[in-house]
């Protein structure tokens, strides 16, 4: 095989050009340092965060955590679900039949270039040339490099041995990373092709693959960049690992892959069989040299300079990893891989939601990011399961309060069986019944997978570039083909061809544009502008609705002093509005006044004595009424109260004590009075504030009277009291308070705008929303809480 | 206050922040050159859409109109009359319980029946604050079953759709289907009926898309509707077993006959896989939690609140109908009062089915199944003889016909003329297919032998109550709230009186005003209040006169109805509840022997 010539300073400068390029002229979309400034910032804002809230909090810092978690990890599943469902609907592939790749005549062919990096391959050798023989296409039209490192001696003598006229040998110099992409970007230096497409070594390709690649690009807009074509395992039913593997390439490139294209996301390229147009390649700056999973970073900066990826149908045979800690090796630089892609993406968010929309900025986390993420959640909450079955350790409930416990529950059940469901429905599809069955037992593999990423946090931080190769040839029979290196070399040297020097161009174009966007001002990002309006008829809403409370409710009364009062002899039924007592309960520190009267006016000075009942110090049940929330809300400190707490009662000239011997709640606008004991009082307000329905009642059992002189007889003791009026607010006022604030803002945004229909359901949908908020917060009663 | 401070606060942040967010937010003209590396024509623009109101499709006003219809029915029979039943009532009870009880928790949702339907009432019974009838008079129950049933009537009309019926037959036997008296009773009460149909008739339509087309989307879609149906009722095993048969022999048959039979074979065991997934796993998943929590797996058979325990220790007079019918004559009348010709019918679908070679007619097994479990159940004496339970029979046959009606093109032989699109004989036929159902399941439903479980609740709706049953059902809502009136007013504190909430318990617990003032079976403290209420600080125990020999606080404590010495219990009949609708209450106070 002939082996591409170069001098040495051509070899040099060509591989400073595959290593330093990006980085030097897109530094933020590249991966040579992992975080970037305002990352390393907002790390470390975390982490001090985190740190304060352990110190000052440790469970609510803990219940904030795992509630972040649940959230993330729900957005995530629910993303891959929806995924995947959409695309067993209707799966968005591109199909170019045999016939139709065939019937193209050769001379309407492209010249498409084929990089096959290589390192440590050379048992693989003699098949990978079979496999690229069997390729369809022109030859003088075919551009086969295989790319070799300087050091891997081995694989050079193997290659070199091997007599193939037709592809060329490039021989990478040593370089820091030594990575694929390196070697990629080299041999992309020398490619004449006009479409670019790698193939690993092992690789079986369709042999019509190129062909129908090119036809597919005749057909789809100019604005389709990259083709990823369909990759499957020839060996999928070696072990159970490969079973799992094969079905999740199944699920990959049959379902999320196509889901993802068909909702306009960023799609990240599998490892090979990416066929992208060579000019693209040059203006977004190739691939990063220092990023594991290259092809997923291509992907989504081919998406972010506004070109689009979609999914061929032609099937790129492989082989998975049927070992054990090879598969873990592969899996963990995966997953850093994704890591890392996500970290240099997000460097600027809001840049990367200009240009990737909504829709594509949240599947981008959820994706790129999620999926490591998720793995690593998994093994989180599966592990505070298993502590919670086994050791009941009862901090481990109390970090999942109702609201919640429910949703992470239902992430735990539904959540996990519907992911294996959707595992045995891509299995399912592959037509291969072992498949099937075991994607029962996938839950296993999620295992495998929890303890890849935590490997990958780990190689992230230490060594972030680092490739760990992975070995092939593990599956024993090759399948067709010859199994050993029966090569001959074909008689004679081989003759080295060369190549114009290269000369490294300016700024890959878009790259640039793309990294410049990070700027203020460049162009600025763009909410939709009813999102603007919503916030600020919510505000309006807001400060209608506190306008009513604090008016017409008037809660910012103030009251009247208890202290000095003392009080003379007084009439069994005192006028209304007199001041007939001072109530005073130590332990939450309830010190007020007692009026005659419980009609609004009363009320809202102080607690009212209910007529009718005897007077506190006397005989008989006493009751008294008042705001908790309302008007000051005198009684705010009553739920506070315990049961054996003394009240002192200042009254007609004496003293009284009681002690509570009941604190409770309870429905209704009747309240029974106690006929345990001789003399009680009984304290009601309201539980839960304003708008709510039910009562908070404490009595107090008499204990003993000095010099309380009250005149005339008690009246005889009703069974039961009415209370009203205490704490109300009429939830119907305030919600026509708020549709009418909403409103006002809205008719002002009308005049302006005259879009009617959008305004006329968010006008119910917000004060649908405020009236709920009102009611489940304030009112209280409609959340369960439990503990 | 400082309260109020955020709060003003928050809305000035809102109002600034919504203004700079608008203004830099509204579309700005584009000056129409090319965003570096943009093609041409993508603009960033606003991603909302303009809200659009198109006719609505004929679906839509199907679903609308079934759901109005049930639930005007429900409204009249439940909040006119106080037509309540029992079960449905306790449906909303469980919801209820997992939260407004005095210790509400998820598992107080119960293990003796499967959870979805009480799920499905949990959203609804938070509203109850603003509307109390949802729970008093458990209304939301006939909320979710009006919805459930109105879907599955939609169910039934779309699987005649994808069989491409023609229209007019179409909308007339989903109007037999809709109008059924049985049909509108069950979508109307509360019942789970409906909800069991919404599913069994959805895997039935999916199931018959599958048989003509084989696609993958179909079968999930069969799986998810069994797996959910699971979670209804548990009789769903029958069909998941009968779709599992279907599933595996018309997928050996219906694949490329040039591959050999075990490939086949192997082929369709995988699509099994598929189908049988969700409901194994929502049966084993349940039965572990049931098993986690209660210490029993399979409550409904083995809890003494399940129908099997029922049976026995009413000595089988609950549900014998009374009859001297064998009772294999009863289940085939009952059968009948649903579809009258079902065995006409049946010769014929036989016939034209083998003739005809349809495969479709296979799909009908999720409906066929249970109705088989059913019969055999009720023959073997482990459930009642409820008319109810042949429910399935209803959309059955109705399929069957409309199959019968609709051959496809490439079948032979070809479709008469007779059928032909715009004929009125097609539409007779489908006439005479759907009609006598409606009269029959009206005759049934008025006959004490066949619908008993209808009987007791409907007679006294149109006409005055005679039996004793009648009598009860009629008082159950105001006995109810007269127990819960008079405790009420006695102002005990929370957690004062244990009550079983079985058969009445639930009815006055929900309508109490001071609900947290019972201690009840789905708390997780009731059964050591039970086993000693004097130790736990529980004053009262409201006990029935009547408790079957399941009620919990007469099993643990036999004789306490009486009052005096129990055991080291001391006890005393406080009050007593005299009621034309409930057992006869007494509200008991226990005291150790030792003076207080």
């Amino acid at each position: 095989m002939p082996v591409v010539q170069l001098t040495p300073d051509d070899e040099q400068v060509r591989a400073d050009h595959a290593l330093h390029w990006l980085a030097d002229q897109a530094p933020d979309l590249s991966g040579e340092t992992l975080f970037s400034r305002g990352q390393q910032l907002v790390g470390i804002g975390v982490l001090v965060l985190l740190f304060v809230g352990f110190v000052l909090s440790p469970l609510d810092t803990g219940i904030i955590l795992i509630a972040v978690a649940t959230i993330v990890y729900l957005c995530i599943l629910v993303n891959r679900v929806t995924l995947t469902v959409g695309s067993l609907r209707d799966p968005r592939v591109i199909t170019v039949t045999d016939d139709e790749a065939r019937d193209v005549d050769d001379a309407d062919l492209p010249v498409y270039t084929v990089l096959v990096p290589m390192y440590h391959e050379a048992a693989v050798v003699p098949q990978l040339v079979t496999n690229l023989r069997s390729l369809d296409y022109p030859a003088d039209r075919l551009d086969v490099k295989l790319l070799v490192e300087q050091d891997d001696r081995e694989t050079i003598d193997a290659v070199t041995a091997y007599a193939a006229d037709a592809f060329e040998i490039v021989v990478v110099p040593d370089g820091i990373p030594r990575t694929k992409p390196r070697a990629l970007n080299y041999g992309l230096t020398l490619a004449r092709g006009s479409f670019v497409t790698i193939y690993d070594a092992e690789d079986r390709p369709d042999p019509l693959q190129l062909r129908k690649a090119a036809v597919a690009f005749s057909r789809t807009p100019p604005e389709v960049g990259c083709l990823q074509a369909r990759l499957d395992y020839w060996n999928s039913d070696q072990n159970l690992i490969t079973r799992w593997f094969g079905t999740e390439y199944l699920q990959w490139f049959r379902l999320l892959l196509p889901g993802l294209s068909a909702r306009d996301a960023p799609i990240p390229l599998g490892g090979t069989s990416n066929h992208i147009r060579r000019e693209l390649l040059d203006a977004v700056g190739a691939w990063d040299p220092h990023n594991v999973t290259e092809d997923a970073d291509l992907g989504i900066r081919l998406h972010r300079a506004g070109y689009r990826c979609a999914v061929l149908d032609s099937v790129t045979w492989e082989e998975a990893n049927s070992d054990y800690v090879n598969w873990n090796n592969q899996r963990s630089r995966w997953y850093k891989g994704y890591l890392q892609t996500w970290l240099v993406h997000m460097r600027h968010p809001l840049v990367l939601l200009d240009e990737l929309g909504w829709k594509g900025w949240l599947e981008c986390n959820a994706f790129v990011g999620g999926t490591p993420v998720l793995s690593l959640l998994n093994l989180v909450f599966w592990g505070l399961t298993v502590a919670w079955f086994v050791g009941h350790v009862s901090f481990i409930e109390e970090l999942f309060p109702t609201l919640i416990y429910y949703p992470a529950l239902l992430c735990l059940v539904v959540g996990n069986v519907t992911v294996i469901y959707l595992y045995v429905i891509s299995a399912r599809i592959s037509n291969r019944p072992t498949l099937v069955w075991s994607a029962v037992l996938v839950p296993i593999y999620w295992l495998m997978m929890g303890i890849a990423a935590l490997k990958a946090c780990w190689q992230l931080l230490i060594t972030p570039s680092y490739w760990e190769k992975t070995v092939h040839g593990l599956a024993g029979d090759h399948g067709d083909g010859g199994g050993t290196v029966a090569a001959v070399p074909s008689g004679g040297d081989v003759v080295g061809t060369a190549a114009a020097p290269f000369e490294t161009g300016g700024p890959p174009p878009l790259a640039v544009a793309v990294s410049s966007r990070s700027g203020h001002g460049v162009q600025p990002f763009r909410w939709p502008s009813a999102v603007g309006t919503a916030l600020q008829a919510v505000g309006v809403a807001l400060l209608v609705f506190v306008l009513y409370v604090a008016v017409l409710s008037g809660a910012t009364s103030a009251q009247a002093t208890p202290e000095g009062f003392v009080g003379g002899p007084l009439p069994a039924r005192p006028v209304a509005g007199t001041t007939v007592a001072r109530v005073q309960i130590v332990g939450p520190g309830i010190d007020l006044l007692v009026v005659e009267g419980t009609a609004a006016t009363e009320l809202n000075r102080d607690v009212g004595h209910v007529p009718g009942t005897p007077l506190p110090g006397t005989l008989g049940d006493s009751v008294l009424v008042g705001h908790r929330v309302a008007y000051g809300g005198p009684l705010r400190h009553l739920p506070q109260v315990l049961v054996g707490d003394e009240v002192d009662v200042t009254v007609g000239g004496g003293r009284a004590r009681y002690a509570v011997v009941s604190v409770g709640t309870q429905g209704g606008r009747t309240v029974a009075l106690p006929t345990a004991y001789a003399g009680t009082l009984t304290v009601v307000t309201s539980d839960g504030g304003l708008g709510s329905d039910g009562l908070l009642v404490v009595r107090a059992k008499l204990v003993a009277t000095s010099g309380v002189r009250i005149a005339g007889p008690a009246g005889p003791g009703a069974g039961a009291v009415a209370v009203a009026g205490v704490d109300r607010s009429s939830a119907l006022a305030a919600l026509g308070w708020l549709v009418g604030g909403v409103a006002a803002v809205l008719l002002a945004r009308y005049a302006r705008r005259r879009s009617a229909s959008l305004w006329a359901t968010s006008v119910f949908a917000v004060a649908a929303l405020i009236a709920l908020f009102e009611w489940c917060i304030v009112g209280g009663h409609a959340l369960p809480i439990t503990f | 206050m400082a309260i109020l401070a955020c709060v003003v606060a928050a809305a000035v942040v809102l109002l600034v922040v919504g203004n700079v967010v608008e203004f830099r937010g509204s579309p700005q003209v584009e000056d129409g050159t090319v965003a570096f590396g943009r093609p041409v024509g993508s603009v960033a623009t606003s991603s909302w859409r303009r809200l659009r109101l198109t006719r609505p499709s004929g679906t839509t006003v199907l679903y609308v109109s079934t759901a109005v219809l049930y639930l005007a029915v429900g409204a009249y029979l439940i909040l006119g009359r106080a037509s309540i039943v029992g079960d449905a009532e306790s449906r909303v009870a469980q919801a209820w319980y997992v939260v407004g009880s005095r210790d509400p928790h998820l598992a107080a949702i119960g293990f003796v029946w499967n959870p979805l339907p009480s799920f499905a009432a949990i959203p609804v019974v938070l509203f109850r604050g603003i509307w109390p009838a949802l729970t008093q008079e458990a209304f939301a129950g006939a909320i979710v079953s009006s919805l459930c049933m109105a879907g599955a009537v939609v169910q039934f009309r779309l699987a005649l759709r994808d069989m491409q019926t023609t229209t007019s037959i179409a909308w007339v036997l989903t109007a037999c289907f809709a109008l059924n008296p049985m049909t509108v009773y069950y979508g109307s009460n509360g019942m789970s009926e409906a909800m069991y149909l919404l599913f069994l008739v959805g895997a039935a339509r999916y199931l018959l898309g599958w048989s003509v087309t084989g696609g993958l989307r179909l079968l999930v879609l069969v799986a998810i509707n069994l797996g959910l149906g699971y979670l209804t009722r548990y009789e769903t095993v029958a069909a998941a077993l009968s779709v599992a048969l279907v599933v595996f022999f018309v997928g050996t048959r219906a694949r490329d006959r040039s591959r050999p039979v075990r490939e086949r074979r192997l082929a369709a065991g995988s699509d099994v896989v598929v189908v049988l997934f969700p409901v194994v796993i929502a049966f084993v998943a349940w039965a572990v939690v049931s098993w986690v929590i209660t210490g029993q797996p399979f409550q409904q058979f083995t809890s003494s609140y399940g129908n099997a325990s029922i049976i026995r220790a009413t000595a089988g007079a609950v549900g014998s109908n009374g009859s001297g019918l064998p009772k294999i004559a009863l289940a085939l009348l009952q059968t009948m009062s649903y579809a009258p010709l079902i065995v006409l019918v049946g010769i014929v679908v036989l016939v034209v089915g083998i003739r005809r070679r349809d495969r479709r007619f296979w799909a009908l097994a999720p409906l066929a199944g249970p109705l088989a479990f059913s019969t055999l159940a009720y023959v073997d004496g482990q459930t009642f003889g409820f008319l109810r339970y042949y429910i399935p029979v209803l959309p059955l046959y109705l399929l069957a016909g409309a199959l019968l009606l609709t051959p496809l093109p490439s079948m032979r032989p070809a479709s008469p003329a007779w059928l032909a699109r715009g004929r009125f004989a097609g539409v007779l036929a489908a006439l005479l297919i759907g009609v006598p159902g409606l009269v029959g399941s009206t005759l049934a439903m008025a006959s004490p032998t066949l619908g008993p479980g209808e009987q007791q609740y409907l007679a006294w709706v149109v006409g005055p109550a005679t039996t004793t049953v009648e009598v009860q059902a009629r008082a159950f809502l105001p006995s109810a709230r007269s127990i819960a009136g008079q405790i009420d007013k006695l102002g005990l504190p929370d957690g004062s009186i244990a009550l079983d909430t079985f058969n009445c318990g639930s009815l006055v617990v929900m309508n109490s005003e001071r609900p947290h003032q019972f201690i009840i079976t789905s708390d997780r403290d009731f059964q050591k209040v039970v086993a000693d209420p004097v130790a736990f600080n529980v004053p009262y125990v409201l006990v029935p006169q009547d408790g079957e020999g399941i009620e919990a606080i007469g099993v643990a404590h036999p004789g306490i109805y009486d009052g005096g010495q129990i055991a080291d219990l001391q006890t005393q009949v406080v009050a007593q509840y005299k009621t034309a609708g409930c057992s006869t209450y007494r509200l008991i106070r226990v005291t150790s022997d030792q003076a207080n």
